[in-house]
């Protein structure tokens, strides 16, 4: 099942008359560890999400800071919070960091992808060998197709606001 | 001698639906659908093409999950009756419209169910999966793989767990076709660096990604998505060529939207008396069963929609197949002038786009295979095809993308479906737990621990997180994924405590019975020899 343009809109969901809706067997509400994941959504939106023993009575804070430790973003969330979306800028390796109160948490390395060409304009040239390496080519001839590309790209980004936890 | 060359790849995958605890399903369904409008058809395709001699340079990714529902037993007998149900309805539509306008499309219907019904029974043997070997082995059909249960490679927490998603798919592939894969489908084509790590260990030789995933690497390949790149491990990555998509896939500029075609949503499902719908819906709620009489006819109410005329759609899907070949031979054309170098084009879809929403779209393929066949000018070809005809690449890195909209991961991760990764990220680490704990498990152990691996990769399925995302049937994904998950819990807690409860885990053996040769080794942590290889998750504990 994929997204992006389709022909037409998915079928309408069928629903039954009954009131009774079964989600399932209930999952835990959390699980014991000190545990943080930062997971990224697109090239400026990442997620962290924690779990953690205790929340601290002064709220957390989330930090997000390029690689030469400048801040990206950051957002106060209130001691209940359990996950802060971030807007960051793309093709970033940074870090994240999580405070409980003033102290530090947990900091985690994040990266999130690029949405426009490399300037990286360098050339090497390879095929694949028996043994499945790169074996070292000659340059083709051609020349660079950037202006054929057309409307190739994905609408990126999005317009999730910077902190909606 | 052709001036560029043009791959079409069809994905073919559903989630593993099957409900031996209730006597009719309803998203079973989805498979059976399937079956009638796409796989049975696609099939049928080929051996026509066969027959005539007439080359059909296809790729088809074959997801396990619906290799393991197309060779299961229930859902084949389950398949049958379907059609046998589906045969009356059409008979008695047949008869009841003589002398109407839509009395084509019900001889047409009524055609089709029996025909399918022979082919698929006689013809087949209920084996879809040996017809599509058979196409294989004769080198019309190159069948490539699909990561695991589909599960959405990058946002997965483990390296255990990426690269057991590619073991088991490679592995499956293996049980059905009788080798290993040489290419693979990346669930959503969702790629993150180092991805391409983990399919050259697994003997991988190519994947595909979206426009952006080759046209934003890393260096800027100079032939854009024109032509395959290689990554630094030598996996070949084919991107998706965005013109040849519009043409077939938009609502707007798209073939599919054609006044003559078949219309998706009027169905005698919905309009005949319950009495004659109650052998196919079992008592479930009322729903289209495939019998489509009327065409698209404009943007008009459903109420108003016109007889659908066989004939007239099959002509024009004819002249679509023209015109798409004539666009690409214009394409090639003036691209291999502009670059100085012959361009690959790559068209991936859903494989039920043909036959199942575009219900005329199998006669556009096959259509454009004999009018390919006539004409030098563009050749179509397969990706190892091109690869041997061009095996010199640049070498760069992917950038991180997905075919999802946006070209993000965002479908599989937002605000309505992030709760699902706490539990499956945990989940992850149980069974890597499972798999690591010890070197030699009793007979018991052994089988709960295939059932956990079991139970992971059905949670993992990418299609729950899109279905809540699209908001479509979202209690029966969340159900899924909560059953999975908690079966899962209670076979680890019971293997620790060792309590596992034989009559019990017989019942789930039972009831999720996918992927039998799937062996939890896979999910050893000394096998990872790329730690965080292809991941978009990153972990650590509170300091």
């Amino acid at each position: 099942m994929s997204s992006g343009e389709r022909i037409r809109d998915a079928a309408p969901p069928v629903t039954s008359d009954e009131g009774f809706v079964d989600w399932g067997p209930a999952l835990p509400g959390g699980y014991v560890g000190g545990r943080v994941r930062v997971m990224t959504a697109s090239p400026r939106l990442v997620r962290a999400a924690w779990e953690l023993a205790r929340d601290p009575e002064e709220g957390w804070t989330v930090r997000a800071e390029g690689a030469r430790g400048e801040e990206l973003a950051r957002a106060e969330l209130p001691p209940h919070a359990r996950e802060a979306w971030v807007r960051v800028p793309p093709a970033t390796r940074g870090r994240l960091a999580l405070h409980a109160g003033a102290d530090r948490v947990a900091i985690l390395p994040f990266e999130t992808p690029a949405d426009a060409p490399s300037e990286d304009r360098s050339e090497r040239w390879a095929s694949v060998g028996p043994d499945g390496r790169l074996q070292v080519a000659s340059t083709p001839a051609g020349r660079a197709v950037e202006r054929l590309a057309g409307p190739g790209g994905p609408s990126s980004g999005g317009s999730r606001a910077e902190v909606p936890a | 001698m052709s001036t560029g060359c043009l791959s079409l790849v069809l994905h073919a995958h559903l989630p593993f639906v099957r409900h031996p605890e209730h006597p009719s399903f309803l998203e079973e369904d989805w498979l059976f659908e399937g079956l009638t409008e796409t796989y049975v058809p696609l099939v049928r395709m080929l051996d026509r093409l066969e027959a005539d001699g007439v080359p059909s340079p296809l790729t088809l990714s074959v997801s396990p999950p619906l290799c393991e529902m197309l060779a299961d037993p229930l859902l084949r007998e389950r398949y049958a009756e379907r059609l046998d149900a589906l045969i009356r309805l059409a008979d008695e539509e047949a008869e009841a419209r003589r002398g109407t306008p839509t009395q084509d499309a019900a001889d047409h219907v009524a055609w089709l169910m029996r025909d399918t019904r022979q082919v698929w029974q006689e013809c087949y043997g209920r084996d879809l999966l040996a017809a599509l070997a058979h196409h294989q082995d004769t080198g019309r059909l190159e069948l490539i793989t699909v990561a695991g249960t589909h599960g959405f490679l990058p946002l997965m927490a483990t390296d255990e767990a990426r690269r057991a998603q590619i073991e088991v798919a490679c592995a499956n592939f293996a049980k059905h076709f009788g080798r290993r894969p040489e290419g693979i489908w990346l669930p959503e084509c969702a790629f993150a660096p180092g991805l391409d790590r983990l399919l050259a260990d697994a003997g991988l030789s190519y994947f595909f990604t979206e426009t952006h995933g080759v046209t934003y690497a890393r260096p800027r390949p100079r032939f854009g998505h024109y032509r395959h790149v290689l990554t630094e491990h030598g996996v070949a990555a084919f991107a998706r060529d965005p013109e040849c998509s519009r043409q077939v896939w938009s609502a707007d500029e798209g073939y599919p939207g054609d006044p003559l075609y078949r219309e998706f949503y009027r169905d005698v499902g919905w309009e005949a008396s319950a009495e004659r719908v109650a052998p196919i819906f079992m008592g479930g709620p009322r729903r289209g069963v495939g019998l489509k009489l009327h065409r698209v006819t404009g943007r008009v109410s459903l109420d108003q929609k016109e007889a659908w005329v066989p004939a007239w759609a099959f002509e024009r899907a004819a002249e679509h197949a023209g015109h798409f070949l004539r666009s690409r031979q214009e394409q090639v054309a003036r691209i291999a002038d502009a670059m100085g170098a012959a361009p690959h084009l790559l068209a991936p879809f859903d494989a039920e786009l043909f036959g199942h929403w575009w219900y005329e779209g199998v006669a556009f393929l096959e259509a454009l295979f004999r009018q390919a066949a006539t004409q030098d000018e563009v050749a179509l070809t397969t990706p190892r095809g091109w690869l041997a005809r061009e095996p010199v690449a640049q070498v760069v890195t992917p950038c991180a993308s997905s075919w999802g909209d946006g070209g993000s991961y965002e479908v599989w991760l937002n605000g309505g479906n992030a709760w699902m990764y706490e539990h499956l990220h945990r989940a992850e680490e149980r069974m890597v737990e499972l798999a690591n704990r010890t070197e030699t498990p009793t007979a018991l152990e052994r089988r709960a621990m295939c059932q956990a691996a079991r139970e992971l990769l059905l949670a993992q399925a990418s299609d729950w997180a899109f279905i809540v995302t699209m908001a479509t049937v979202v209690p029966y994904a969340v159900r899924r994924t909560r059953t999975h998950l908690a079966r899962l819990d209670r076979i680890h807690r019971d293997v620790l405590a060792g309590t596992i409860d034989e009559a019990w885990l017989s019942e789930v053996e039972a009831a999720d019975s996918a992927f039998q040769e799937v062996d939890p080794r896979l999910w050893r942590s000394d096998g990872v020899r790329a730690p965080g290889a292809g991941a978009a998750v990153w972990s650590a504990s509170a300091e």
